[in-house]
Parts: C-alpha cells; structure tokens; sequence
C-alpha cells in the first residue's frame, strides 16, 4: 500500500462514518476495506462524515441525491487549491497554455463543474470566460460575437452543450466565423460524430475529460483512446459485481488521494471501466483509465446529469402506487436537448382519471428527484414525460424493474 | 497636488491603447481636474486590443451594453486580490468577516459579482455555498435548507422573488448589493428575514462601500478609491455634502484602469465622522443622472435607448408613455402608443437591446406591453 494511501486511511479513521462502515477491522489489504456510498456526502450526517472541524471549510458544492437530498461536497481552502491545480495539470497534458483564451459553457454554483474549470485555468494562467450553461438560441447567437471579438480559441463545455453551440452555429452559416482548436469536454459521453463535427464546424480537436463533483479524474490524450490520469492524485480499482478485483474491466472505483474534508475512500464511480497501464504513444507516463459505460444503475441526459436508479426509486415510493415496471426512453428533442419519457407500469387498479393525475403526481416526484435533474428541466435542456399504465399482467414482485433505452443520435 | 499613486496610475494607464488616446493632450505636468473623464461608451466599444499586452492570467467578465453587445471586463490577479481584499474590509464593517456560512444567491458566472462575492468572503475567513440566480425555486429552497446559511448574500429583486424559499432561522445578516435597496423594501425585507440588513454600492466598473450599523450612507476606503462629485450642468467639482455626478478612480493597476470614470450616479460625499466611530469617508446615493427605467435584478434601461426603438421604428416622432408594473416574479413594460402598428418589431428591438433585456425576456422576467391610449 502506497504511503498516500496509508495516510487517506489514517484520515478516514478520524472520520465517524467509515469507523462504522469498516467496524474495528484492520484490514490487511487496501482491497478488503468496504466500499463507501453516498451516505458519505448525505448534509444532515455531514457531522459524521468531515475530518476537520466545520470551521475549515470553505466552499461547499453540491452534486444530484435522492429527493430533498442532494450530496453535499465541502472543500478546505487547500484542498480545493488541490483539486483545481490537478485540474489545470491534466488542462495542461491536453496542451491548453497560458497563451489560450478560453470560454466556460458549464454550469456553476452550487455545481462544481464551472468554478473548477475557471480556477483551473485562471491558474494556468489563459484568460478565461466564465459564461455559464447556455442553451437558448437568442443567448448562444450572442456569444459568437463574444467568441469573435475576443478570439476565444478554446471552449470547456459539456458534449450536449457543444452539440447546441454546433447546431446554432450551422444553423447561421456564413454570418459567424467561430475558430476554436480544441474543445474540451466533460460530465456526459462524446461520440465520435459529434467530435467530427465539431472537427468541421470550428477546425477543433476535442478532448474528453472524466470528472464526477466528488473529484477530477483525467483526460484524454491526442491519442483519444482513454483517460490520463495520475495515480498520485486517485487511486483507481475496477471491481466486478461481487467487488472482487477485475483487471479486464468492471465498476470504477476511486480513492482521491488528496480529499481531506470528507475523505474519499474506495467510493465508486457509478460507471464501468479499466485501467490500462501500458506505456501510450503519446509519451504520457500517467496511466489511462478506459471507460467502458454507466453501470446499470445509472443513465445520463443532457446538461451534465446523471440520474440513478435509487433516485427514480425513491420517486415511485413517494407516488403511493407500486411501480413494477419502469422503462425508460431517451430521444433527442433538438440538438443538446433531451426528452425524458417515462413509461411506467403500476399493478394499482387505477380509473382513467386517476391515472391522469398520478401520472402528474409521479411527474412532479421524478423532477424533484434529483436537484441537477431540476435544474435542467428548469433550463430547458431536458423535458420529462410520464406515461402511466395499470399492468394487468401477473402480480410480479414488488421490486420495480428499470430498462433504459437510449434512443439518441449522440448517444452521450 | 495630485496624490503620487494617481500620478503613477494615470502614468500605467497611458500603456493602454484607451488611454493613450484619451490623454495624448494631457502634458506631463496636470492637475486631477485636467485629466479627461473616462466615458461609459468607450468601454462599451473598445475590445481587447485596447488593453496592456500582457502574461498574466485574465478573467472577463461582461456587463450589459446597447446594440446587444456586451462591455467586457479584464480583470488581472491583481485585480482578483483588490477585489477580495476590499470585500475583506466591506465584510469587517458588516461584523461578519470570518466563521460565516454565506449563501451568495446572485448570478455565477457571465457578470463578476457572484465570482467576486465568492472570493472575497473566503478571503474574509467564511464558507460559502454559490447559488445561481438562474435555479428553480426548489432548488434554491433545498440548498438554503440543508446548507442552513448564517449570511445571505443577494439583490434585493431576488430576495423579493425567492423570499419564500430564502427564509432560514439561522440567517442573522442580509448582505445586499447590485441594484438598489429602497426604504420600503428595506423594511419588508427586514421583517420577513428578521436580518440585519447591510447594502453595498458598486458599479461593474468598481466597488465602492458598504453601510455600517448606522445605515446612514456607504462608507469608503479612500487609499481603494478616489471619489469626486460634479456639478450636474457645469462639470465643475463640488464640496462635501453637495449632490453632483460621482465621478470614480479606482486605485488599483488593473489591465482597464477606471480613471475618472463617470458613473451617472447621483451622490454626495462626506469627510464627517460617523457615529458609529469609523473614519472612513461616506457617499450617498440619489438615483441616476440620465433617466433611466429600473426592470429587473439591478437591470435598467436608458429612456433615451427606448426613445430611439419608438423613432426609428415607426419612422417619426410619436408621442408616447412608459409605465413599470412590478410583479413579485417579473415586471411588465408597458408603452402606450397613439400609433402602435409596428408593436411587434418595437418589442423585439427592446427585447433585443442588450444582454440583460434579452435574458430577462428570455426567462420571462420582463414583458413588453405595447398599446394605445384608453
């Protein structure tokens, strides 16, 4: 066990939470401590969960939870001067420079996307931008000029935000003329067309980055086939579903070395990968973590937003009809924006009327599920849709079944 | 005798493009009056050419400007450190510099005020929790109700807006700034909140001060700025205690410097002792110079900018009459118009007029109501 991480141990022990969750074990090997969850960030059990006294902390940021309870990141000082600087390391493998002058199209505060991304550049010294998360026509037209005047050549957006900015962008062809050589993104999965497009309308390579609020994972080399990433800033293992070491691919799990207000310790990702420590191409000696997919307990739509299944759970039991059978269908509404259409099955007999209104009621619930879910749907990038039916079939169990299916063009 | 710092200020100020025009006529040998005022609309045309060429790391914000297009600010990391030193110093006189939690529920990115807010509270030794003015209202009430905030950071349209949801036993300080905080709104807001309120003067061209306990004007750190009131007709600069135009220096190197800046405010200055014991000199605030229309959030719209949609519109002089009907989630405009046919077009071009009356009608903050007289 490598001495850093030796020393986030000996941080999470301080650290009420992980004192129950390992219990008085001292484990052997790094690999038989528990795995942590999202009871680590949970406000109302903050008190159990920080390892320096509340007085240190000085920004707390906020990532999507069940409903009523999103998770709450609290950074010291010096550990947010940490992450943003490893931020602007990896910025800086992707050969941004101080010479860049960049434009932020991310949410921020209480997200942390944005103000990580800004300080990151701000201390690699590029001027920076901080726009915000566009996603109306009239708003975006007006940031070419912005674009324009003040030769803005690199843009860190999300991929569907890219995708709007792209799909504005051609729609005025000719009137705007918009040279960025890189894009970098984060927050949701980038096809290879949209990267080409991308590549046509703005003469842009795009770079991938792999980030969650909880920390800053890495980026993508011009090699674009995995994330960079330095094993002296999170230690990455990849698990399969009996959390047994799986070196061909399985959950991603990270421990953020550097995490200090509420220590980070085998936390996992939500997503599937694998971690590729063969030397690459581009000189890079950080390994590379592959990322294979969400794992089935969560699904992603536009704006950044990862919605997990506990979230959609947590809906359903609210709506006070059993919910057996959830299938979900993600269509492509316009370029960047999502629809959401929830078909939903529940083994309540149920009148028409009163499936309109629970279907309204459980609408309402799904919305509220997560707050970055809200936000989006506030926004206008993500609309949600309910149908609710009675399932007539046998009585099944009462554990609700959720199938997604992923119907977009640029699958993110 | 001009104070040296100016001197070397003005001296920077003419390695900038704007500013070695602006002063090609100013000599090597000047009084503070001889220096030229720096204008509104020079910064609203200038772009980044006519700033220093330099290494260091910058960070632009914007501001509304007319024609849709946006006034960029640059600012330096040594304009970051002013900025957060004298939020530091505003936050000293508000008793709440060190071991708040601060909710600053203002915009995040785009306008630097949220940005500023965020670093300067945590240069003053809080945590901060940043909201988005942009968030629904569940949002805000969910962050606001687990974050249990000590400190509420905002403007004072959006404390009217989100109230319901702002409301939080643990808050004890409102802090207010961006647009301003009327006797009557002060009132309102202090007996929903049960806070004390302190208000903050600024313009995006620079900070400017803060009330202290006597709420009795805005007190300013005279080594941060440099102000001075003019006559209101003659230009001419005025004594204590007189009402004129508030002219602002900002004392800080900046990639833009503000060198006689002129605000449209207007103020007056005092050099008397506050009762609260403070030797810091105050400025009042009246209301604009120019008249304008206050929509929304710190928003205002220049009558003369409205003025010149209805001519060039409908191709002639008409007579006409604004009226502002607040709402607490929007404010609506409304022009009565003898002649209203080309309505559709004039309520386009305002929406259209600049960043702010583009992302207030966007969210459906300000409406546009043109008709004819009753």
């Amino acid at each position: 066990m490598s001495s850093q991480l030796s020393i986030l141990l000996d941080r999470a022990r301080s650290v009420p939470y992980y004192n129950i969750l390992w219990g008085k074990s001292n484990y052997a090997n790094f690999a038989e401590y528990p795995l942590a969850d999202k009871k680590l960030f949970v406000p109302n059990n903050l008190s159990s969960s920080l390892a320096v006294p509340e007085k240190n902390i000085s920004y707390y940021y906020f990532s999507a939870g069940s409903t009523g309870n999103p998770k709450m990141i609290p950074f010291t000082a010096k550990e947010w001067a940490g992450r943003v600087r490893y931020r602007g390391e990896c910025y800086k493998k992707a050969g941004v420079t101080k010479n860049d002058r960049v434009a932020i199209l991310l949410s921020f505060g209480p997200w942390i996307a944005g103000p990580s991304a800004q300080d990151a550049l701000l201390q690699l010294g590029c001027t920076v931008f901080p726009i915000g998360q566009l996603s109306e026509d009239e708003e975006i037209v007006g940031l070419f000029s912005i674009f324009e005047r003040h030769k803005i050549n690199i843009l860190v957006t999300a991929p569907s935000l890219a995708q709007r900015f792209a799909y504005v962008y051609a729609k005025r062809k000719g009137k705007h003329t918009v040279k960025l050589d890189k894009i970098i993104t984060s927050g949701e999965f980038i096809t290879d067309t949209l990267k080409k497009q991308l590549q046509q309308l703005f003469g842009a390579e795009t770079f991938s980055s792999y980030a969650s609020s909880e920390s800053f994972i890495g980026i993508e080399c011009r090699q674009h086939n995995g994330f960079h990433y330095n094993p002296d800033e999170v230690f990455i293992e990849t698990l399969d579903d009996k959390n047994r070491p799986k070196d061909e691919g399985g959950n991603i799990i990270i421990s953020v070395l550097g995490s200090s207000a509420i220590p980070i310790v085998r936390y996992p990702m939500g997503d599937l990968g694998a971690v590729d420590i063969t030397p690459c191409s581009c000189g890079n000696s950080w390994p590379k973590i592959l990322w294979k997919g969400r794992t089935h307990e969560a699904f992603s739509v536009a704006g950044q937003v990862s919605i997990r299944s506990y979230q959609l759970k947590d809906a359903f039991a609210r709506s006070g009809i059993l919910v057996t059978r959830c299938e979900i269908e993600l269509l492509e509404r316009e370029a960047g924006k999502d629809l959401v259409v929830f078909n939903l099955y529940t083994i309540n007999q149920l009148n028409s009327v009163e499936l309109e209104e629970k279907e309204k009621a459980l609408e309402n619930l799904l919305k509220h599920s997560s707050m970055d879910f809200n936000d989006v749907i506030h926004q206008n990038i993500v609309k949600l849709k309910v149908i609710l039916r009675s399932d007539l079939g046998p009585r099944v169990s009462p554990k609700t079944k959720i199938k997604v299916c992923d119907k977009r063009e640029h699958v993110r | 005798m001009l104070d040296k710092n100016l001197k070397v200020l003005i001296e920077y100020s003419k390695t900038t493009k704007l500013y070695k025009e602006l002063y090609k006529n100013l000599g090597d040998e000047y009084q503070l009056t001889d220096v030229p005022f720096l204008e509104p609309a020079y910064l609203r045309e200038i772009g980044p050419e006519y700033f220093l060429n330099t290494d260091e790391a910058l960070c632009v914000y914007f501001t509304s400007g007319t024609t849709s297009k946006p006034k960029a600010f640059y600012h330096s990391p040594k304009d970051i450190t002013y900025a957060k030193d004298y939020i530091k110093w505003i936050q000293e006189i508000e008793g709440i510099a060190g071991g708040e939690k601060m909710a600053i529920f203002m915009d995040q990115s785009f306008w630097g005020i949220g940005y500023f807010t965020i670093v300067g509270s945590v240069h003053a030794g809080n945590a901060v929790i940043p909201i988005d003015s942009g968030l629904s209202k569940e949002v805000v009430a969910d962050l606001i109700r687990i974050s249990k905030p000590t400190v509420l950071s905002s403007l004072p349209s959006l404390l009217e807006e989100y109230k319901e949801v702002l409301r939080c036993p643990t808050i004890r300080v409102i802090e207010t700034t961006g647009e301003p905080l009327v006797p009557e709104m002060r009132k309102e807001l202090q007996e929903y909140f049960n806070a004390d309120i302190y208000d903050a003067y600024g313009l995006t061209e620079g900070i400017i001060g803060v009330e202290c306990s006597q709420h009795d004007g805005y007190h300013f750190d005279p080594q941060r700025n440099l102000l001075e009131t003019l006559d209101l007709d003659t230009d001419e600069g005025l004594q204590d205690e007189q009402w004129g135009e508030l002219i602002l220096t900002v004392l800080n190197q900046s990639p833009l410097p503000i060198i006689r800046y002129r605000s449209g405010d207007v103020c007056k200055i005092s050099h008397g002792k506050c009762p609260c014991g403070r030797n810091f000199p105050r400025v009042w605030v009246k209301g604009r110079k120019e008249q304008t229309i206050l929509l929304y959030e710190g928003s205002y719209v220049p009558v003369k900018d409205l003025e010149k949609i209805i001519f060039d519109t409908c191709g002639k002089s008409v007579p006409y009459e604004f009226n502002i009907i607040r709402n607490p989630n929007f404010v609506i405009l409304e022009i009565i118009l003898d002649d209203c046919k080309q309505k559709d077009q004039i309520v386009s071009r305002i929406q259209n007029l600049n960043y702010e009356t583009l992302y207030l009608s966007k969210r459906n903050k300000l409406r546009i109501v043109v008709k004819k007289p009753e």
